[in-house]
């Protein structure tokens, strides 16, 4: 994607810095700067629509950035605007902030991963932008008009082939559909490679926050190299669709495999590659957070893969509050922080998967209750259940990964990891 | 001889530095002769602009500079001011950049 970037600011030196440094991350960047000195202020009929992000300076000569900001805030053209600020300015920072800018740059130590990176978060707060006018237009189109095919993609009775043809996926049959999100299996078309296809319901397109959470987590999600991760090829968008092009299992989930029988080493071996998986999306600051057994998928090789990240969650999340006011599902694997809605890393799933590792070695949960509620007490106040007899050796790790405080946990999955090694030997 | 400074900038900048110092050298002047024409409002925004920019490119002391000529121009300070381009002459005639 060509970046678009306008850099208002009185200093040409620094107009410069940011260009090169933003020219090395996207060579084909289209950059103008803007020199409020010479060149004035920005005509309300100046185009800023081309532009994904604008850099403000505080300081422009004479007049002031946080007026400039306040102005262009208010035009409909405006993009995601990067407000400069200077060393001890920052109460001029949480003013901009206030005012409408999406992030601040201190610019007495400003980086190259700095700036890469709020201009990365101010694009794809425009992309999100852009689809919810786009997903409101084709609404309020098509509250107007019948239009077929957008008809066809809203309906489940529907032709699945109608469905995600446009993008270039040919449908070979519905897996299966949640509350906010249809599953299909399908066949892209330029290799013909089997891969799944979830495609999330317009409501929820018209978050403009989920839209980008939705976009920044999945992006981060790509990016991540581990065989234990389900592989993201594409994220996009239709007229009214927001979809996630995913690796395919052909294999069944560890769901399946715990109603067959899991022997004790086959257990430690299963969450051995569970705390893999863990290892490296904590290593990019992501939390699961719907970690169980129908999340952990199986390839034809027998390695497994954790899927249905936050998003999935977010989702839930939205659709609970939207529709019932209470948490969807049973909380079989929730952990006690996540049970009190205090803030989560990454011990809240280090917290499931003993859960999980419960549930393998016994085919049974560790905590059921009649009422949502009374299993959500469970966890946060019942001790650890003990294992049967003949398991004594993996109480003190099912105990660990399940203590009610997140500080009584293995710090880290790389600790866990070291745990099941020290058990193998 | 005088005794160098050395500083370390990241390779990415190796374009823009050559240039960015030789307009520091031409700026020491120009902010002299702007004392001299008791011009504080151009040294006010010329101290701002170098406030910002030093850190940015790896120079954090022409930040510093840059700060106290802003506050001093601001206070009409002259004393101050001098103080501050003698300090900053005497860094751009000794800095000198290694890239890595």
């Amino acid at each position: 994607m060509t970046l678009h970037a306008l850099i208002v600011d009185d200093s040409e030196d620094f107009r410069l810095l940011i260009g090169q440094y933003m020219t090395l991350e996207w060579s084909d960047a289209e950059i103008v700067e803007w020199d409020p000195v010479t060149q004035g202020d920005i005509d309300d009929n100046y185009d800023l629509e081309k532009f994904d992000v604008l850099l403000l300076d505080y300081v422009l000569g004479t007049a002031d950035g946080l007026d400039w900001l306040k102005r262009l805030k208010r035009r409909a053209d405006c993009p995601p605007i990067i407000f400069l600020t200077g060393a001890g300015s920052e109460q001029v920072a949480v003013q901009a902030l206030k005012s409408g800018a999406s992030d601040y740059l201190r610019k007495h130590d400003l980086s190259k991963a700095r700036l890469i990176e709020a201009v990365r978060n101010a694009m794809d707060e425009r992309k999100a932008a852009e689809i919810t006018q786009r997903m409101s237009r084709t609404a309020a189109i098509s509250d107007l008009t019948t239009k077929p095919e957008v008809a066809r993609l809203s309906d489940s009775d529907a032709p699945d082939a109608q469905i995600v043809e446009i993008n270039g996926y040919k449908v070979i049959r519905k897996i299966g559909s949640g509350g906010m999100s249809t599953v299909y299996l399908v066949e892209r078309m330029q290799d013909r490679q089997q891969v799944v296809l979830k495609i999330l319901d317009s409501k929820l397109c018209e978050d403009n926050e989920f839209l980008m959470r939705f976009i920044q987590e999945f992006g981060l999600i790509a990016k991540i190299e581990s065989r234990h991760i389900v592989k993201i090829f594409d994220q996009g968008f239709t007229d009214r669709h927001v979809y996630i092009a995913m690796e395919y299992f052909a294999n069944s989930d560890l769901r399946s495999r715990i109603k067959k029988g899991v022997t004790p080493t086959e257990a430690m071996g299963l969450l051995t590659q569970v705390a893999l998986a863990l290892k490296a999306i904590h290593e990019f600051g992501i939390v699961h957070r719907d970690l169980k057994p129908e999340n952990i998928m199986f390839r034809a090789d027998d390695s497994l893969a954790i899927v249905d990240f936050g998003i999935a969650k977010m989702i839930s999340d939205v659709n609970s509050l939207t529709q019932t006011g209470h948490i969807l599902g049973t909380p079989y694997y929730l952990s006690p922080e996540q049970a009190q809605g205090d803030a989560l890393d990454g011990r809240s799933d280090l917290y499931s998967a003993g859960v999980m590792t419960f549930e393998m070695l016994t085919q049974r949960r560790p905590f059921t209750a009649t009422t949502p509620i009374a299993l959500v007490n469970k966890h946060i106040h019942e001790p650890v259940p003990r294992l049967p007899a003949g398991m004594e050796r993996y109480q003190p790790l099912v105990d660990k990964l399940m203590s009610k405080r997140a500080t009584a946990r293995f710090a880290s999955a790389q600790q866990l990891l070291d745990y099941l090694a020290q058990l193998a030997r | 001889m005088t005794e160098k400074i050395r500083i370390e900038i990241m390779k990415d900048l190796e374009v823009l530095i050559p240039r960015y110092l030789d307009r520091r050298h031409k700026e020491v002047e120009a902010f002299r002769t702007q004392l001299d024409a008791g011009d504080f409002e151009a040294l006010r925004i010329g101290g701002h602009s170098l406030k910002g920019s030093g850190g940015g490119y790896g120079f954090a002391l022409l930040t510093q500079i840059g700060a106290t000529i802003e506050t001093a121009a601001k206070a009409k300070d002259t004393a101050a001011i001098e103080t501050a381009l003698v300090q900053y002459a005497d860094y751009i005639q000794r800095v000198e950049v290694v890239y890595i």
